[in-house]
């Protein structure tokens, strides 16, 4: 994708010794060190996939790196989230990528945006990079990276993990398809389960990362296969490695014969997590309000496993797929405080129960990682 | 004529299982194999087919020994 004339200026001692890897390489040698470093790659998201993809592109010298994500770091990031150290907690996660990926590589260029991908940010960003590897956790996210890498006619690598499997591909190359073609529409925010907290083992996102970092150097050095037209789809859990063979589709509504979308559009989605919501009108309590009202009934609405796991003293627990056949035997005059992981489920929790409890069930703002951080604030305080 | 189902992330936690066997009597669509095993439950919508690993449409026909996967999206990241 980056053209070179002639020959490329030589690289100084220390970089020749810092690449000797690839420099012997006869698929990479002076020439494809020289377009990684002429090269740059907007990562969208620095979390369980962001994270291993930049430390494995700062480490090849891919010579600008953008960096965009509005969190940060938190101590339930630390699992997965490789590029992050315990003192980087509170930070934020484009400053702390920045300084770890510098440390790492100090010959790279490090653009970081700490916002989110937006509709109002995205054409811009889009434009200022070769190629764009997508790491969101979120829809709307995905699908706006999507169309505005297609309005721009530029290649990404997208990646979806979830539990112990994933699925990896490249989108908006040339006569590509592009992630409408797999699922044209956004999908409706009940249809989509507990998005806030699915779990996953630290090493899905690492290895899918990695991936999307390998399928970026490919598409740099135009070497190999990359996957376009072709959807990886790993199972970790039985090592199965499938590859779905992904024709563009001409009926997409994006990238097909007669586009019905040629514009950039925001959707929301309502899985966002909620304290980063200030303006919807649920009936949230943070976790100091709670503790002021005694008579509240704390119901834990998690999956087995993770109340298993723990959970506030004296909560009662009401898995949410069972939460309509729990709420029918509430006493009338009980009080409840719903709380989940983050937040998140709570929301639906809240619409499924509409009508039944009216007026009397609050949510927890933050979930029951905002309580652990309190009692967490609490411990440290008097030991 | 015996055809394989493989139900993939969300759709397997929803569904209960991971995989399907369906004796068919007569050629089948790949809509109409999603029926005969979900009489009274329709398809989600944006679930991506696939027919022996490779992309198909809801019309696409099925042979015996085939293998039908249903995909929903994805997000996490």
């Amino acid at each position: 994708m980056i053209r070179s004339t002639g020959t490329p200026p030589p690289l100084s001692s220390a970089e020749q010794l810092r690449y000797a890897r690839h420099l012997s390489l006869p698929e990479i040698g002076l020439d494809g060190q020289h377009k990684l470093q002429q090269a740059s790659v907007l990562v969208i998201g620095a979390g369980g996939l962001g994270t291993p993809a930049l430390l494995y592109l700062a480490a090849a010298g891919v010579g600008r790196l953008g960096i965009i994500d509005p969190d940060c770091v938190e101590l339930s990031n630390l699992q997965r989230q490789i590029l992050y150290p315990t003192a980087a907690c509170g930070s934020a996660k484009v400053e702390a990528a920045r300084d770890r990926l510098l440390a790492l590589n100090p010959h790279l260029q490090i653009d970081i945006y700490p916002e989110a991908f937006a509709l109002a940010n995205s054409a811009d960003l889009i434009a200022a990079y070769d190629l764009i590897i997508e790491g969101s956790d979120q829809f709307a996210a995905k699908y706006l990276v999507n169309d505005a890498c297609v309005l721009a006619g530029k290649p990404y690598i997208g990646a979806s993990i979830r539990a112990f499997s994933g699925m990896l591909a490249v989108y908006a190359a040339p006569n590509g398809p592009c992630y409408r073609c797999l699922f044209p529409e956004m999908p409706a925010p009940e249809t989509v389960p507990s998005c806030a907290q699915a779990g996953v083992l630290g090493t899905v996102p690492g290895l899918f990362g990695v991936l999307q970092a390998h399928e970026a150097l490919k598409l740099i050095l135009g070497i190999g296969e990359p996957l376009i037209g072709a959807l990886l789809k790993i199972d970790l859990l039985t090592m199965r490695f499938q590859r779905l063979r992904l024709p563009r589709d001409p009926g997409c509504p994006l990238c097909g014969e007669s586009p019905t979308i040629r514009t950039l559009t925001e959707t929301s989605f309502v899985c966002a997590t909620p304290t980063q919501r200030p303006t919807d009108t649920l009936p949230w309590l943070s976790v100091a309000a709670s503790q002021q009202r005694p008579a509240l009934r704390w119901v834990d609405i998690r999956t087995t496993a993770e109340f298993a796991a723990g959970h506030v003293p004296e909560a009662i627990h009401a898995p949410l797929d069972q939460i309509e056949a729990w709420a029918a035997q509430v006493e009338p005059h009980e009080e409840l405080l719903l709380y989940c992981q983050q937040g998140g489920r709570t929301v639906q929790a809240y619409h499924r129960l509409q009508g039944k409890l009216q007026g009397r069930v609050s949510l927890l703002r933050g979930g029951y990682e905002a309580w652990l951080q309190g009692v967490s604030a609490q411990t440290s305080a008097t030991s | 004529m015996s055809i394989d189902i493989k139900y993939f992330a969300s759709l397997r936690d929803r569904l209960g299982r991971a995989e399907d066997r369906l004796d068919a009597a007569t050629e089948l669509t790949v809509a109409e194999v999603w029926a005969a095993l979900w009489l009274d439950r329709p398809l989600p919508p944006n679930t991506l087919t696939a027919v022996n690993m490779e992309y198909a449409e809801l019309t696409q026909r099925v042979r015996d020994g085939d293998e039908v996967a249903f995909f929903p999206p994805v997000t996490g990241g």
